[in-house]
Parts: C-alpha cells; structure tokens; sequence
C-alpha cells in the first residue's frame, strides 16, 4: 500500500499519459547515450588528432630550426652574414619562420626580422662563449607560438644565439577541420535521432499503452474505461480501442439476448421458473405467431415426440402429427374472436399400448401487443379409458339390473292377476321372484363392493367361516343352473372341512363370481368342476375347471381389470358387468391370497383363488 | 430374471420376478422398461413385489428409469416395495427419486 509519503513523492510518470513515461524514458535516455558517445568519438578523435599534428608540427619546427641553425653556422664561419639574412628573410618569407633574430651576448644582433632593431656589419673576431645557453622550444597556447632557442657554434665557439618565433596555428589547422566535421556529422545524427524520436513516439506510446492495458485485462480488470487507451497514441490504439468497443457492444447484445430469452421464456430464469416447470406432468409450449416455439417443457416435447434441442427455437410444424396443434393455434391467434380452443387427440377406444389421448388447450397471451399462444397440453388416455369403462358400466348394470327387474314385474303382476286360483303357478311365480331378487342382491353388492375398493375403504373381517355350510350353500345355488343350462356340474369336495379366517360375505362373493363365469361362459352340453382342497395349515385352494369356450392369451390378464371383459364375440349376447373376476382377485389379495387363471381357447379354463393358512394371513395382513 | 408386462387400462405394468443382481438382468430391465417407457409417454409402472433383492446394477438400472421419466416431469412408479428394498432405496439415498404405491390398483390410479 501506498503511504502518503509515497504519494507525494514526485513522479515524473504522472506527467505522461498511459505508456508515454515508458518510451520517453527510453528514448531520452537512448539518445542522451548516443549524444554522450558521439561527443567522446569527436573528443577523442580530435584530441588523437591535435596531439598527432602537435607531434608532427613540433618536429617539423624542430627540423626547420635545425636546418636555419645548420645554415647559419656555416654562413656564419664564412662571415657571410648578407647570405645569412637572405637565408633568414626567405625562411620567414616562405612562412616557415615567423620571427626570428640572432644575436651575441653583449655585442649585437646579427639578423633580425625586426628592421627597427640595429645589427652589427661584421661578425668580430672573438666573442664572449656561453657554454651554459642550450637549446628550447617554449610554446605559448594563447598565442600559438613558438619560440625555439638554438645556440650557434661558429669556429667552436659558443655564445652566439639563435631565436625563431613559429606560429604553430597554422601547422594544426587541418584537426580543426577535422574536429568541425565530427560535431557536424553528430549533430546531424542528434537531429536525425530526435526526428525519428518524435516520429515514432506516439505510436510507440500506443503500443505500450496497449500493453499496459493487457496487462490490466489478464488481472482480471473489465471496465471499458480502464482499458481504453489515448487516441492521440496512433493507430494501433485507435484500432486497440475500437476492437473493445466492439466488444463491449457484442457483451451488451449478448446480455440483450439473455434478457429477452429469459422474458420470453418466463422471465424469472433465475427464480427457476423454467425449472420448475420441467417438473409439471402435463405440457407446456410458448409459440409466437410465426409459429416458432419460444419455450416447451420436457413433458410437452415427450408428448409431442420431439426433443427439445430440435423443438425450441425450430417452428411448432417440427413436432410429427400437429397439423390439429397448429391448424388451432393459428385460429386463436388470428381470430380475434377466439381466445381458447381445446382439442382432443386420439382415440380412447383404439389407445392401445403405444397409443395416447391427449388434451390440448390453446390460450392466446398477448403481451405489449405481440400475439403468442400457451399450448398445455395434458395425456388424459387412462381418464377416457376409465370414463369409457365407466360408461360401459352403467350401460351394463343398468342392463343387469333392468332384466330381473323385469322378470320380477312381471311375476308379481302374472301371481297377482292369477295366483290366488292357480297355486302352482303363484309358486313358481314367487321362486323366480326369489333367484332373481337374490341376482339382484348379488349385482347390487358387486357394484357397492366396486364402489368401496375404488374409495379404497373396503376392508376384511376375520370371522370363523365353516366352510362346509359355505360350499354346500355354493354347490345347492349352482346346481340347479347348470342343469337348467344343461351343464354337468361336478363338486369336488374334501372328506373334511375345516374352519378358516376369513370374511365370509367377501369370500363367498368371489367364489360366486368364479362358479358364476364358468357356468355362464359354458355352453350347453359342457362340464364345470369345482375342487376343493385343504392343505395342513388349513390353506385354502380352490379351483373351477371348465371345458368352455376358453380365453385368448393375451386377454388373459386383461380380464381381472375393472369393468373389462375380454374382447371375444362370443361372450357378445352374455351379460356381465366386468366386474366379477376383478372383485374375486381383489377379495383374495385382501385375504393375503391370489386369483389365476390358465386357459386355452376353445378348450377350456382352470381358475384358481387361494387363501393361505391362518399364520400366513396373518403375516400379509 | 423373468420380465412380466400386463396392462391396466392405458397403464403398463412390468413386474420383474427375481433378483437382479448382473449386469445382464439390469440391462433386460433397462432395456425394456425403455422400450415401454417410449412408448406410452410414460404411461409405466414397475410391481416389485417379486423383485427380492437389487443390487448396484439393479439400482443403476432403476435410476436411470426414474431420470429418463424426470425429463417428462415423472418418475418411475414402484409398488409393492418390500422391506430390504426399502432399506436398500434408504440407505442409498435414493428413495425421493421414486413415486412410491403399496399396490398395482393404487399406482395405477394415480394416473386418473
């Protein structure tokens, strides 16, 4: 973190934009080192070069003086000191001396280039020698001069002294040049340098904004403004900030969408809402007014046989056989009239096992003006299928219940006119009376029983049942109908009946209803034969065996459904309520016990109810 | 195992007999419970009465069942659960992810 002393410290990188401070950085600092190398080379350079023609001018001025010194001496012992002078004014004419003068200690000057100074006529004969008097060369910077000292010996004698004054200046020129020609060369550079510099500076600013800026997008930073860069920085910046631009516009379309999804698909996806309806058993589907299907459940696309990936989004005509789906929607959309139709699709009649009815309801949803149409649609196949039953039913009892009525009518009203003078006939006339009130006792008990099992209330007692009084009274109630019906009825009876735990109203039902469907579905000339049998737990077995018309395999399970009968053309004119063999299996099961059935068309079928021992009921109930 | 399918008006009924215990007899029971499932839109349920035992193949196979209903907002139906199956179905965590009936009548009804 920061401190304040921190923050107050001076920066100069406050003073650049983004990635400026970077490049001005380097770029002062590339030519400061590029500047301060060329000035080296140039110094180095110039001072190699003043050093080497001070070097040369030195030695040139040394061989000159040398050469004048050599010439003087010999003008000088021959006394020739015209020839002397004119050696001096040509070397100083020829520029290679600037001044110069010779002279003897205490006696004169001999030659001078200075024509105000006297000189003497002729060299004397002896002069004062000094020995002590060498040579020198003194250079005086200021004034680029030279002065060389050089001692004189004439006829081996010292003392006469000679003095050149060389202006070096004019020997070093050339390193000048030199040294003016590095400075221009580097200078241009330098220019050159700064140029480019500025050239390219904002364009290298932009690219290391734009740096700075990735840098900041892989810290996981987002905001717009953060990631710009200046405009001013080039055209990679412009591009950088126009490729975040566009993808700041493509994030808002994509929030856009989502936000339209989720209003057209309910508008609370967060709430789960669409979840939720994933869960409904019945389905569900938006479509717009072109048809296309904005939403569907899961139920809805198991109804209509599609899968959702291919149903929404595609039009409602995807889903196979929805001519009626769409022919209604289109009506309530179009006509402003209609704002709910409800179909039914298929046929509770001929819904076999791949087979469905399904309820549709189309309800128009206009919402801010744009027509859309809800489909719910519901599988009612085991509603129509029961109301059918049902029907059948009430049909079918109403039938039962109408034909002994009649048959009783019409004895009563046949003993009434007549039975006081005939009593034979009163009598009989009261016997059909009788069985016909006891068949309609038996209907009306199956319907209540029916009634009771579909409230889920009916319930088993458990009395003590003797079964000998229960099977006589079954053997004496059969009997006589299967001889009527010309049937051969035969009782197949244990040697000894014991007593059992049961409901004895409820067991007796059944076994009517098994002895009642085998002479009822026997034709005449046919055999029915009940077996009893007891095993040592005192559990019950009981068997019909008929040698009638038989039931076809496949309806042999369907036969124990409520209100069903099996599906055989034969049994057409025989009145049954459907209800009897399911009443039977139900009895047993509640007894801890089973009903089954084997059969074999045309030959026959063997029914069988067993009710297990005291110990065994008492673990199934 | 042996696979018994019956039909209860527009309701179908399976009713496997015996253990499954293989992966064989999970894959019959997938398989044709599938097959049935496809074919009544989930009109299905399963009598377990004479299922004695399951193990992990088993479960497998009835979890599978109960999500591919779960797509069409159902799950599978069971009825006449025994007891070790019950504790099995507990002790697994997975009891909520069926509809359970104690007999083929009230399963049934439960399509009305």
């Amino acid at each position: 973190m920061d401190t304040p002393k921190s923050q107050s410290r001076f920066d100069i990188r406050k003073y650049f934009v983004r990635g400026e401070s970077l490049v001005a950085t380097t770029g002062m600092a590339f030519i400061a080192i590029l500047a301060f190398a060329v000035g080296g080379v140039v110094w180095v350079s110039a001072r190699t070069i003043d050093d080497s023609m001070i070097a040369q001018s030195e030695e040139q001025i040394r061989q000159t003086s040398m050469l004048i010194a050599s010439q003087a001496e010999l003008r000088l012992s021959d006394g020739d000191l015209a020839g002397l002078r004119r050696l001096l004014l040509d070397a100083a004419a020829s520029g290679m001396v600037e001044e110069y003068e010779i002279s003897l200690p205490n006696l004169g000057i001999i030659a001078s280039s200075n024509a105000s100074q006297g000189i003497i006529a002729e060299l004397p004969d002896s002069w004062q020698s000094a020995p002590d008097i060498s040579a020198s060369m003194t250079h005086n910077p200021k004034t680029s001069k030279t002065v060389i000292i050089e001692p004189l010996l004439v006829h081996g004698q010292s003392g006469i002294t000679l003095k050149l004054v060389v202006n070096r200046s004019v020997q070093v020129i050339g390193s000048d040049s030199i040294r003016a020609s590095s400075v221009g060369i580097a200078s241009v550079g330098l220019v050159l340098m700064l140029w480019v510099y500025r050239r390219f500076r904002n364009r290298l600013g932009g690219l290391a904004a734009i740096g700075d800026a990735l840098i900041a997008a892989s810290s996981g930073e987002r905001r717009l403004p953060i990631l710009l860069v200046g405009e001013n920085l080039g055209l990679e910046a412009k591009a950088w900030n126009t490729l975040l631009g566009e993808r700041e516009t493509l994030e808002q379309a994509t929030i856009d969408q989502e936000i339209i999804e989720a209003a057209t698909t309910g508008g609370v996806e967060s709430i789960g809402l669409p979840a939720a309806c994933n869960t409904l058993t019945q389905g569900v589907v938006l479509v717009e007014s072109d048809l296309t299907v904005l939403y569907a459940n899961g139920a809805a696309c198991v109804f209509l046989r599609v899968t959702r990936d291919e149903f929404v989004d595609s039009t409602l005509e995807t889903a196979p056989d929805s001519d009626q789906i769409i022919a209604a929607v289109q009506n309530v959309l179009k006509n402003s009239g209609v704002t709910r139709q409800v179909l039914e699709l298929g046929d509770a009649e001929q819904a076999g096992s791949e087979g469905a009815v399904l309820r549709v309801v189309i309800t128009r949803v206009d919402e801010e003006d744009v027509p859309r149409a809800m489909i719910y649609i519901e599988d009612v196949t085991q509603q129509r299928l029961a109301d059918a039953s049902q029907n059948a039913f009430i049909a079918q009892a109403t039938h039962e219940l109408r034909t002994p009525l009649t048959t009783i009518r019409l004895y009563a009203e046949e003993a009434i006119e007549s039975g006081s003078e005939d009593e034979e006939l009163r009598e009989k006339a009261l016997n059909v009376i009788n069985s016909e009130t006891r068949r309609l006792e038996r209907i009306v008990g199956d319907m209540l029983c029916v009634a009771e099992i579909e409230a889920g209330s009916l319930t088993i007692r458990r009395d003590t049942v003797r079964t000998k009084q229960l099977f006589s009274e079954l053997e004496e109630d059969y009997l006589a109908q299967a001889k009527d019906k010309s049937i051969e009825m035969v009782f197949d009876m244990p040697p000894k009946f014991p007593t059992i735990k049961a409901d004895r109203d409820r067991l007796g039902q059944a076994l009517h209803n098994l002895v009642g469907n085998a002479v009822k579905y026997t034709p005449s000339g046919g055999r029915v034969e009940v077996r009893v049998r007891f095993a040592d737990n005192d559990a019950l077995k009981f068997e019909v065996i008929d040698n009638g018309i038989g039931i076809d395999e496949s309806q042999q399970e369907r036969i124990f459904d409520r209100f069903c009968r099996a599906d055989d053309r034969r049994i057409a004119k025989v009145t049954g309520s459907g209800l009897g063999l399911s009443l039977a299996r139900q009895i047993a099961r509640l007894h801890g016990g089973e009903v089954m059935v084997e059969s074999e068309m045309d030959k026959g079928s063997i029914f069988t109810l067993t009710i297990p021992g005291i110990q065994e009921m008492a673990k199934a109930a | 195992m042996r696979i018994e399918t019956n039909r209860h008006g527009a309701v179908t009924v399976i009713q496997p007999a015996g253990p499954v215990i293989t992966e064989e007899d999970a894959t019959q029971l997938r398989t044709q419970s599938f097959e049935v499932l496809g074919n009544t839109l989930g009109r299905f349920i399963m009598d377990v009465t004479e299922m004695t035992f399951v193990d992990s193949f088993g479960l497998e196979a009835l979890v599978e069942i109960t999500d591919e209903l779960s797509a069409g907002g159902q799950s599978l139906k069971l009825c006449g659960i025994s007891d070790t199956l019950r504790e099995i179905m507990a002790i697994t965590d997975i009891t909520s992810k069926f509809q359970q009936f104690e007999d083929v009548q009230t399963a049934v009804r439960s399509f009305l």
